[in-house]
């Protein structure tokens, strides 16, 4: 499974931390591998739809996030925006910024 | 997957000063009962104002009655359901948790300067609670505004500190909120980035008369001690000198400009609103410190009102903006301090002498022809001297008459103008 992920706005947006990110399964630690594609599957990722939530017209300094994953002849993206109410998504998330990082 | 669990719905018909009583006298089971009341309640509560602010209700008028200072402080503990935990109400003593007493501190020196400086309480001028929450997420490096109130997270300790670190952020946070209510200016490209821009000036204000510092003084730094040891740098961003606050490997070099010949196109970030404010920051910072004194004194009244009045739109551009800081620093401190505002402005390579606008129900205090009539001129009422140039092609002579008499007669009139050149007039 290879993933994508991006990280744009918030209150301090910087050049280095708002690149885009490639995370192949296959070339980490299995035991995070294995639960990433437990999170993936149980939030049924390829069936999202691709804007997963909206912001409040008056809101500010938001991060959103941008998950690009293919997993075999499967390809999906979903774009969302704090605050992230999801646990499962959340711990998406959390994850993929701990191995971006 | 998404999330269809519905709103808890929250029926209370016990008063929140009560509540806030309970949460601090009760017996446990008493104050547990009375801080989830008052989590869910102040958390709608605020849904509601935000709500009303939008609609366009009460802005005060400066001075006017008394000020409602009505703080809250929440802890997320480290999960993403807001407002969560009530940990602090507005009068009650310092917890010992940082993060709660510099949200609660930073919030109080934000409505502080609203009420005593611009007289408007708090951010929809009618008294609006200020909430906050604090401990938001898992090591979450950042803060926001959701519409509704702010969030701090704790940071993950490597890259940035707790983001309540620093009052500024308190202040830029809250005044999303003011803008929210008032210009409404939308998210995206310029206005956008005066959005931001707005929210780095009063914050910086905030910062500035809760250290007691002049314009001169101050650091411009909006974010300092955010940034974790080891990471090269002073600060998120610095209004003093766009594009100079970081220069990191992790993080890049700080992409502000601090001019327009350096505007970035971009479509991130929602067209670079957190990057071309620079340009807005830095005229901010040149007017507060070509004025000299505190940067509330006089650049702040300007900026205020300039936010607040009827004139900026929502889709507002920089020269916009400009225009009306210029027009409210000629109302309210006259042409002297008009001059530093164009020039600040100009320093930043927008040259309102270049930007035409509508004024309307302007004397007409001399007009004047050159020899054979080729050329004429009108000095208008705020606006000073200005060549006659007509869009339409009945010439120079029409629109000298209806000047000429509008000044005999003493009528006003409504002009088409730039700093130098009138396109359009109507007698009125």
């Amino acid at each position: 499974m290879q993933i994508i992920f991006e990280i744009s706005g918030g209150f301090a947006p910087t050049p280095g931390l708002n690149a885009p990110r490639t995370i192949d399964t296959a070339a980490i630690d299995p035991a995070r591998a294995s639960e990433l594609e437990s999170i993936v599957r149980d939030v049924e990722f390829f069936e999202l739809p691709t804007r997963l939530n909206t912001t409040n017209p008056n809101a500010a300094d938001y991060l959103t996030y941008a998950i690009k994953i293919k997993d075999g002849d499967r390809v999906h993206s979903v774009v969302l925006t704090d605050p992230v109410s999801d646990e499962g998504l959340t711990r998406l998330i959390d994850i993929l910024r701990m191995i971006s990082a | 997957m998404r999330d269809h669990r519905p709103r808890q719905q929250v029926w209370s018909i016990v008063p929140p000063h009560m509540l806030e009583a309970i949460a601090q006298n009760g017996t446990p089971e008493q104050r547990q009962m009375a801080m989830a009341t008052l989590s869910a309640d102040l958390g709608f509560r605020a849904e509601r104002l935000v709500a009303e602010g939008a609609s366009g209700t009460s802005v005060a008028s400066a001075g006017a009655g008394s000020p409602h200072k009505n703080r809250s402080v929440f802890s997320a503990d480290n999960g993403t359901s807001l407002p969560g935990t009530l940990k602090r109400s507005e009068g009650a003593a310092a917890t010992g948790d940082a993060a709660v007493d510099e949200a609660y501190d930073g919030l109080g020196g934000t409505f502080d300067l609203y009420w005593e400086v611009f007289g408007r309480d708090s951010i929809d001028g009618n008294g609006m609670a200020l909430i906050a929450t604090v401990h938001y997420g898992n090591r979450y490096n950042n803060a926001f505004w959701n519409g509704s109130q702010m969030v701090f997270g704790d940071g993950d300790g490597v890259i940035f500190n707790r983001f309540t670190i620093a009052p500024d952020v308190e202040g830029h946070e809250l005044t999303h909120g003011v803008t929210g209510a008032t210009a409404g200016l939308e998210y995206h490209d310029q206005p956008g980035a005066l959005n931001e821009s707005l929210s780095d000036c009063f914050g910086s204000m905030v910062k500035q008369r809760m250290n007691g510092q002049t314009s001169a003084q101050a650091d411009w730094l909006i974010g300092q001690g955010l940034l974790a040891a080891g990471i090269h740098g002073v600060a998120l961003r610095s209004m003093k000198a766009p594009g100079t606050a970081y220069d990191d490997p992790t993080l890049g070099k700080d992409p502000q400009p601090d001019h327009m010949s350096r505007y970035v196109n971009t479509s991130s970030d929602n067209g670079g609103v957190h990057i071309n404010s620079g340009i807005p920051n830095k005229a901010f910072y040149l007017v507060a410190t070509g004025l000299g004194g505190n940067s509330w004194d006089r650049a702040g009244p300007i900026w205020y009102r300039t936010l607040t009045g009827s004139g900026l739109s929502a889709t507002a551009s920089f020269a916009d903006f400009a225009k009306l800081t210029a027009d409210n620093a000629n109302s309210l401190y006259g042409s002297a301090v008009r001059d530093v505002v164009v020039q600040a402005w100009r320093d930043v390579g927008i040259d309102l002498a270049t930007v035409a606008s509508w004024y309307y129900d302007k004397a007409v205090l001399s007009t004047f022809t050159s020899p054979h009539s080729m050329n004429a001129w009108a000095y208008i009422e705020d606006l000073g001297w200005r060549k006659i140039q007509p869009l339409t092609p009945d010439g120079v002579t029409n629109m000298f008459d209806l000047l000429t008499e509008a000044q005999a007669s003493g009528r006003k009139v409504h002009v088409y103008a730039d700093g130098s050149l009138i396109y359009q007039a109507y007698s009125v």
